[in-house]
């Protein structure tokens, strides 16, 4: 719709759209414009839409239209965003617009606190837009200030307490204070409140929102000096972007980047190479049986079946690990106790049923072995060895990774994979050398 | 912030220690006491205090305590909960007798609302609203709204985001506190309340939920009916726990763990698991029937077997990676228009191609050192080795279509994409992979 509005050139029901519209919807319009279009909207906007706008786009995206405007342009839009975005989207910029832009920029302005903070510090998330009240405030004097400064904090659902020295003492929410009568006092209305340093992982600030059920977050510094907020809708980015991150390194996966196809295959392409790599030891342990594979070269056939289960298994540990690792669950031995039997437990089950499933194909197709039951007993008890065995590698592997500082999720997969498949050709073949022999 | 109570200090002493203490962390400390502390505590405890940290603690706990408060407690307890957390806490209870008798507790009005509640789906928008909103007529000035949401909203009314309904109770808009502290007074409801905004209606997903409030970077998103008149709210507390257990679905069901959670027994997680293994093994059948024709292959060129694991490995892994990512994409609803699944589909395509390749020849040449210095074949280490770099090539490519069309299909097909990684995936792509590998081996070597 939007699109059409501008190639025709409809300039009043611009104005209306650009009125009415959320940020969001307009940062979804504009991924979709020409570069023509674009340039007509740049006329039509006010620095107020824009900023909503780039609010809304990605750091890459933000820093990229930016970057086209002259530096008094960049610095009205900035001064319109939220400090924690326009932040995020200055340290996305090329790094000469980047000084040029910090150089332009008010000494006081609120992004310039902001930037030096770490990408995975709380800091990083807080905008600096806070209302303070004391507690020997009255009512009135609170509300008086509150309707003051309503217009350029970011919330006024949540009132921070400070004192004197400017260190966090609580909170005091908009209702009780609205509801309040004189002569109540700030300090009669304020509530303890649980805050995060400004220099803690965001990690951890996110998962506390969510425990105390709060929307916003006080930030102070390392002497308890309130320095501003994180609201949930920030959060709630961390947190996706987090969960991603967990999903892929399961799957073996690099952060998701854009771009050509070429790009991206580049990008996937180191991992998989790593996965090629571990599998020589495999082949290597497999030559080592070179005799029994020449003698009875068709018991390869079942060979799939037996690391396939086993991956099957270590995949749930490693899964169940891991995510005890990222709970931060204390009962670590209990709980690998517990998926060693059940380990056990599924190989038994399913032991019998590759036992019965070797044991019906070898009896009908006389060509594979003239011993089926031999066969069948050597398939069976592998594939329960192994069964057996992956749990204890899917966690062993990835504590020890732990206790030596990598990060589990990144490296246990592949290294399980290995680990598994020369345990299988281990198993499996020395089991068959011993009881069929060579011959 | 791990925080410890002393039972060996005096009521007094402890009421004031705990009355610092967030109800997240006392619910958690209630969780590791004895029957006697608890006991104990729940006394020490206001009113207020153990609604919050009622709300927080889990399910069987919730339980246990509401048995032990007295009737009057109890009622006092259940006024004080927001109605969805109330909802979630009488569906705990699986008999109708059992839930019969604690909405007998709740008054006229409330018991009926939760009726409400209890009648719909678990993955409907509606089944996790609250009903604690707060509405204004459109016709007031912005006092005479300040003033009603001053002097009548209740306790646990919503009131940082109130919404707006014309004369036919239909909800036109909605307007945040801050800004109508922020308006002046002569100022116009009509003229500064939100009129385009974000909604969903009781019968859609929670999903659309999630999307909308995390989207729009809303803290509440009204449940309409077909009429528009508002029945709840969603806020995003709750959105949040959803959108974490939604993460956690996904990642369970990719890892074929349904449901895990660690106070589970190993014979409770054996049997939950049991049925994906043994499907795995039993699908086992038809790789063995398909590889077994081709024995008089293996049985002439052994050397095939070393780089056998390796081509399943290879395939299995690109296949587990466009799978991911496809998997990612429609949770996130980047596939609604038939278009961009296209887009994505040719993208994972060329990605699946150019490394496919790359790896190929670089197993080419892997395949003819190793084989050179192992010296162990009768046939010519670079037919072996040209064997590999066409089955890796091919198990590979079409490993990774298949990662990213079979979650495609099955969400088209309303199934659970993320199960698109169990073991018919991975019995296909085996079979996939050694038929190809062992025919190219059966042409060039037979």
């Amino acid at each position: 719709v939007f699109k059409t509005l501008l190639n025709e050139k409809r300039f009043e029901d611009i104005k209306t759209y650009l009125d009415q519209t959320h940020g969001y919807d307009l940062a979804q319009d504009f991924l979709s414009l020409e570069k023509t279009e674009q340039k007509i909207l740049y006329q039509h906007i006010n620095y107020e839409q824009l900023a909503d706008l780039v609010s809304y786009l990605d750091a890459d995206d933000a820093a990229d239209m930016i970057q086209a405007f002259d530096i008094e342009k960049q610095k009205e839009v900035i001064n319109y965003m939220d400090p924690d975005d326009a932040a995020d989207m200055i340290q996305a910029l090329e790094e000469e617009n980047q000084e040029a832009i910090i150089l332009a920029l008010d000494e006081d302005a609120d992004v310039l606190s902001l930037i030096h903070y770490e990408d995975d510090e709380a800091g990083s998330l807080m905008t600096n837009l806070v209302l303070e009240l004391t507690p020997d405030m009255d009512v009135k004097q609170a509300t008086k200030k509150v309707i003051k400064q309503a217009p350029d904090v970011e919330t006024i659902n949540q009132l921070f307490v400070v004192d004197e020295n400017q260190r966090f003492l609580g909170v005091v929410s908009l209702k009780s204070l609205l509801k309040a009568k004189m002569p109540l006092m700030i300090s009669d209305l304020m509530l303890t409140s649980p805050f995060v340093y400004d220099k803690d992982s965001i990690t951890s600030v996110v998962s506390q929102m969510n425990q105390y059920n709060i929307y916003v977050m006080p930030v102070c510094d390392e002497n308890d000096k309130l320095l501003g907020l994180i609201t949930l809708d920030d959060a709630f980015d961390v947190f996706e972007e987090e969960a991603q991150e967990d999903f892929e390194r399961l799957a073996a996966l690099p952060e998701t980047i854009k771009g050509t196809p070429i790009k991206i295959a580049l990008h996937r392409f180191p991992w998989l190479l790593m996965l090629l790599f571990v599998s020589i030891p495999v082949s290597l342990l497999t030559h080592a049986f070179n005799d029994i594979i020449a003698a009875v070269a068709v018991i390869v056939i079942f060979q799939p079946m037996i690391s396939g289960a086993a991956g099957n298994v270590a995949t749930q540990a490693l899964a169940v690990t891991l995510q005890s690792f990222a709970n931060e669950e204390t009962h670590l031995f209990k709980n690998a106790f517990k998926e060693i039997v059940t380990g056990l437990l599924n190989a038994i089950f399913i032991g019998i049923a590759a036992f019965l499933i070797t044991f019906t194909f070898s009896s009908l197709q006389s060509s594979i072995t003239v011993v089926p039951v031999k066969m069948s007993l050597i398939v069976s008890l592998s594939l329960i060895l192994t069964v057996f065995i992956a749990p204890m590698i899917a966690i062993i592997v990835p504590s020890l990774l732990k206790i030596i500082h990598i990060d589990p999720a990144v490296a246990s997969g592949p290294l399980i994979t290995t680990l598994l498949d020369m345990t299988t050709v281990l198993i499996y073949f020395s089991l068959a050398t011993l009881l069929i022999g060579v011959v | 912030m791990r925080r410890h109570l002393n039972f060996k200090h005096s009521d007094e002493s402890l009421k004031k220690t705990i009355k610092n203490f967030q109800p997240y962390d006392i619910a958690v400390i209630y969780e590791s006491l004895n029957d006697e502390e608890k006991n104990r505590l729940i006394k020490l405890m206001t009113l207020e205090q153990m609604v919050d940290v009622f709300v927080e603690l889990e399910i069987d706990d919730q339980k246990e305590m509401f048995k032990i408060l007295s009737s009057t407690v109890k009622k006092s307890l259940l006024r004080k909960l927001e109605t969805d957390e109330l909802k979630a806490f009488i569906e705990m209870y699986e008999t109708h007798e059992e839930r019969d008798l604690i909405v007998q507790m709740l008054s006229k009005v409330k018991a009926k609302t939760i009726q409400l509640l209890l009648t719909y789906d678990e993955d409907e928008a509606a089944s996790i609203m609250m009903t604690d909103f707060f509405t204004i007529d459109q016709k007031l000035t912005i006092k005479e709204a300040t003033s009603l949401i001053v002097t009548k909203s209740k306790d646990n009314d919503y009131i940082d985001t109130v919404f707006i309904q014309n004369e036919h109770k239909k909800c036109i808009g909605h307007i945040d506190l801050q800004d109508l502290i922020i308006a002046r007074s002569n100022q116009k409801l009509e003229e500064l309340m939100v009129k385009d905004f974000p909604f969903v209606y009781t019968d859609d997903s929670i999903e659309e939920a999630i999307q909308y409030v995390l989207d729009y970077d809303k803290n509440v998103i009204p449940v309409l009916n077909k009429d528009h008149e508002i029945l709840g709210i969603i806020t995003a507390d709750d959105i949040f726990d959803e959108l974490i257990e939604d993460y956690e679905d996904e990642y369970e069901s990719f890892s074929q763990i349904s449901d895990h959670d660690i106070s589970l027994s190993s014979f409770q997680r054996s049997k939950q698991r049991l049925p994906w293994l043994m499907i795995g093994v039993l699908l086992n059948l038809l790789t063995i029937t398909i590889l077994s024709r081709y024995a008089a292959t293996i049985e002439q060129v052994t050397a095939l077997i070393l780089f056998q694991p390796m081509i399943l490995g290879m395939a299995g892994n690109i296949g587990t990676q466009a799978l991911a990512v496809t998997i990612l994409g429609i949770h996130q609803s980047d596939f609604k228009e038939k278009i961009d699944a296209k887009k994505h589909i040719i993208s994972e395509l060329l990605i699946g191609l150019t490394n496919s390749i790359l790896l190929g020849i670089i197993a080419f040449i892997f395949v003819q050192v190793y084989l050179t210095i192992l010296n162990m074949t009768v046939q010519m280490p670079i037919d072996i080795a040209f064997t590999v770099f066409i089955s890796l090539t091919t198990a590979m490519f079409i490993s990774s279509i298949l990662g990213s069309v079979v979650p495609l299909v099955f969400d088209r097909l309303n199934i659970d994409p993320a199960s698109a990684s169990g073991p018919l995936m991975t019995t296909i792509n085996d079979i996939v992979s050694l038929v190809i590998y062992f025919s190219i081996a059966t042409v060039m070597f037979l």
